[in-house]
């Protein structure tokens, strides 16, 4: 169905409203001006690119068959982000349990391993040019176990607070904390370890 | 310093403490050479994370994303198709039956438009009788029903 709407310069309320009447090219202006978040949602949270292009695909089928659940609170990318969010967790939650996990991140997971890490003095990121750390935090981000991340993208990313994360991965607010803490000084040992690497 | 203290200083930089215990914490990092370092280290590192968030794009032209996406909803819609919103699918069945519904109104309403319809008690003998008379001067015809 297409009704020559001047699609591009339509706010993405109008799109939704059109789409919610089947018109596909209005979803897929929508998809056009949303699809780089959605999927780079994905890919922080899956790290995997293969499986971040087949979780943000997914979260768009779904998107377009739940359009009349969309009442407008928020934002049309905020909605999509959350969908994409949630076929994430399932995800992990479904590599979780096939996955033997390694001491170490068992132990990061549980906890405890706040103290292996040093309090340095100085702030880890300062030196580096926008772009460079750009590229740093997300070499950083990989090198973190996927519970932690989880909690940084959520936390950082998402805004959410410890309340709202604990709830939607179903781990206490004790946990959010100690995983959120241990995830940040991880990413500051890394990226203090590159600061060394770049002075020598 | 012990476990309790760094999720606290934590919460302070996530604004996630209530007015009181942030007094408690800004106290302690004004004094403590550790607890003030970890506060610039947490601090810097979610600046650091929020203002350079890692510019991650789809790896795919517009045309090839969504054409892959297009084939996954015609195969998902010929299984599931989408659901409308509650006041669409109402819509749907009451417009046609709406139209319907004004139509006979017209047809059966237009006749009494152009001719008169009278009803009164019939001059006969039983009381209980009516008599309801249609004429039409176009026509050039009465009818007259005997209840």
């Amino acid at each position: 169905v297409s009704l020559n709407h001047d699609y591009p310069a339509a706010t993405d309320e109008e799109l939704v409203g059109w789409s919610r009447l089947g018109e596909t090219e209005a979803f897929e202006e929508l998809v056009f001006r949303h699809r780089d978040k959605i999927y780079a949602r994905a890919m922080m949270m899956m790290r995997n690119e293969e499986e971040a292009l087949d979780l943000s695909q997914e979260a768009w089928v779904k998107a377009w068959q739940r359009l009349h659940q969309f009442q407008g609170d928020s934002s049309f990318a905020t909605w999509m982000t959350r969908i994409v969010i949630n076929l994430c967790l399932d995800q992990i939650r479904r590599q979780k349990k096939n996955r033997t996990e390694s001491i170490e991140q068992l132990e990061e997971e549980v906890g405890g391993v706040e103290h292996q890490l040093t309090i340095e003095p100085g702030n880890p990121t300062e030196g580096l040019e926008k772009d460079e750390l750009r590229r740093r935090i997300d070499d950083a981000m990989t090198k973190l176990t996927p519970a932690h991340r989880l909690v940084l993208v959520l936390h950082e990313y998402e805004g959410m607070e410890y309340k709202e994360i604990a709830k939607k991965v179903g781990i206490s607010i004790g946990t959010v904390m100690s995983r959120l803490f241990y995830a940040r000084r991880r990413l500051a040992t890394l990226l203090r370890g590159l600061q060394r690497e770049r002075d020598n | 310093m012990k476990l309790e203290t760094m999720l606290e200083i934590q919460s302070s930089v996530d604004g996630q403490l209530d007015n009181q215990r942030r007094q408690v914490v800004a106290r302690l990092v004004s004094s403590d050479t550790e607890a003030r370092q970890l506060h610039q280290q947490l601090t810097a590192v979610r600046m650091a994370l929020r203002e350079h968030e890692p510019a991650i794009r789809v790896p795919e032209s517009r045309e090839f994303y969504w054409s892959q996406l297009e084939r996954r909803l015609q195969v998902r819609e010929q299984v599931h198709p989408p659901a409308l919103h509650p006041a669409t699918t109402v819509w749907r069945w009451l417009a046609p039956m709406m139209g319907v519904s004004a139509v006979i109104a017209v047809f059966a309403l237009q006749p009494f438009a152009t001719t008169g319809l009278r009803s009164f008690p019939a001059g006969s003998g039983n009381p209980q009788a009516t008599t309801v008379t249609f004429s039409s001067e176009a026509d050039g015809v009465t009818i007259h029903w005997i209840n």
